[in-house]
């Protein structure tokens, strides 16, 4: 185990430490996976949810998605019930979708438009920014304060590119900062072609599966299975120059187009940012 | 695009997907590229539901993944495997479950109340240790 680790540039437990990996061994030795139970046990679907999700920034969407004051987008991310918002002075929040009175999800759809988030089972209602605005009836009650019942926030971050992340520690700050895993992801020189503004959402799809959230992640992560199982792939990925470049938290995929990919205007940049996101941009 | 690996149990996730438009791209390039995305990402699925459903049979451990060709998973894995075991650690030295978004209670009779059922659970997982 250990020589796999100084392998990639570091060892022990460090969860934190900044990693990196440019050169390779002389001789390279095939290396073993996780194992099969760490892909299905509850127990650790259940450990993650506290060590890895509830933990580390994750990278969410794009702020274009959510224009103009009051718009929301809700998400699931291992069974938390989140909802990212604009609010009236034009800054992002993100909350748990849980009022705090009885603990009904404060919003029911998808996305929308909320001038205010009004929650369904008794009229508890807050503004934008989480604050508590009217709890029918309490307001003659001695000792309630309303100040002590905002929406649970979640802390938010927009990186350069206007891309929302988000973290889901409840402290004031979080243990881990966001740059210990993604300083300068954003800040890419291979996007320096791209304007991310230009970009609109045009549409959504999900798939769903019965397969652990790793596997997935395992399977996008390399391309040694894409030409037994893409066909497609070489018309646009140039494989023979297909590699990674690993640190901190992300994954930056990269290839060199062939003169006709280029000029098809084919040029691919992938990110894959820890846990559970990719961004790719051509 | 973005692509978000959503799971909802050990055994269930979504792939969430996000496709984003240039607003100077034709429709023809655009559809080139979203139509060959939504293509591989079937493609992809089928691979993780048959390499999963052999996972859960209880036979295969784990192989050995190629350290140039997989050594993005390879990174992934030891991430995972790294904050896993510092997490451990940490609960370990505490004795108990750190739930990072967890909101504490800061009235004495809630403090007291969730005291009790931890203590409930705690007795229950130490005999189940024993076992």
């Amino acid at each position: 185990m250990t020589s796999y680790l100084n392998y990639f540039g570091f060892g022990g437990d460090k969860a934190s430490a900044s990693k990196t990996m440019d050169t390779l061994p002389v001789k390279q030795s095939p290396v073993r996976a996780l194992p099969a139970t760490w892909y299905t046990s509850l127990e650790m679907y259940e450990f993650e949810r506290r060590a890895i999700f509830t933990r580390r920034w994750l990278f969410m969407t794009h702020s274009s998605r959510i224009k103009d004051s009051g718009d929301f987008l809700r998400f699931d991310i291992a069974g938390y019930d989140i909802i990212i918002n604009r609010n009236r002075s034009g800054n992002i929040n993100a909350f748990h979708n849980v009022c705090r009175h009885r603990a009904y999800p404060i919003v029911e759809r998808k996305e929308g438009n909320a001038k205010i988030f009004a929650c369904r089972y008794h009229g508890w209602s807050y503004g934008l920014n989480g604050h508590l605005a009217k709890a029918p009836g309490y307001q003659d009650l001695e000792g309630y304060q309303k100040e002590q019942n905002s929406l649970f926030s979640i802390h938010v971050k927009v990186d350069t590119n206007d891309f929302i992340w988000i973290n889901m520690d409840a402290k004031e700050i979080p243990e881990v900062p966001w740059e210990e895993h993604f300083d300068n992801v954003d800040k890419q020189e291979r996007y320096s072609e791209f304007n991310f503004n230009d970009y609109e959402l045009d549409h959504t799809y999900e798939i769903e599966g019965d397969f652990n959230w790793k596997i997935l992640a395992d399977n996008f992560n390399e391309c040694y299975h894409c030409p037994t199982t893409h066909p497609d792939i070489p018309e646009f990925i140039n494989l023979e120059t297909f590699d990674s470049d690993l640190q901190d938290g992300h994954i930056q995929h990269h290839c060199i187009s062939t003169p006709e990919q280029a000029a098809k205007g084919l040029g691919v940049a992938s990110t894959y940012h820890f846990p559970n996101t990719s961004m790719t941009v051509s | 695009m973005v692509q978000k690996f959503l799971p909802s149990g050990p055994l269930k996730s979504t792939m969430n997907y996000e496709i984003y438009r240039n607003k100077h791209s034709s429709t023809e390039d655009f559809d080139l590229i979203s139509s060959m995305y939504a293509r591989v990402m079937a493609e992809d699925k089928v691979l993780c539901d048959q390499a999963q459903k052999n996972l859960n049979i209880g036979v295969f451990v784990n192989g050995q993944l190629h350290p140039k060709y997989e050594k993005a998973p390879l990174f992934f894995q030891q991430t995972v495997r790294e904050i896993v075991t510092a997490h451990w650690k940490r609960e370990q030295v505490e004795g108990k479950k750190i739930w990072p978004a967890k909101r504490e209670v800061e009235d004495q009779i809630s403090q007291d109340d969730v005291r009790i059922c931890e203590d409930i659970s705690c007795g229950e997982q130490k005999e189940a240790m024993m076992w």
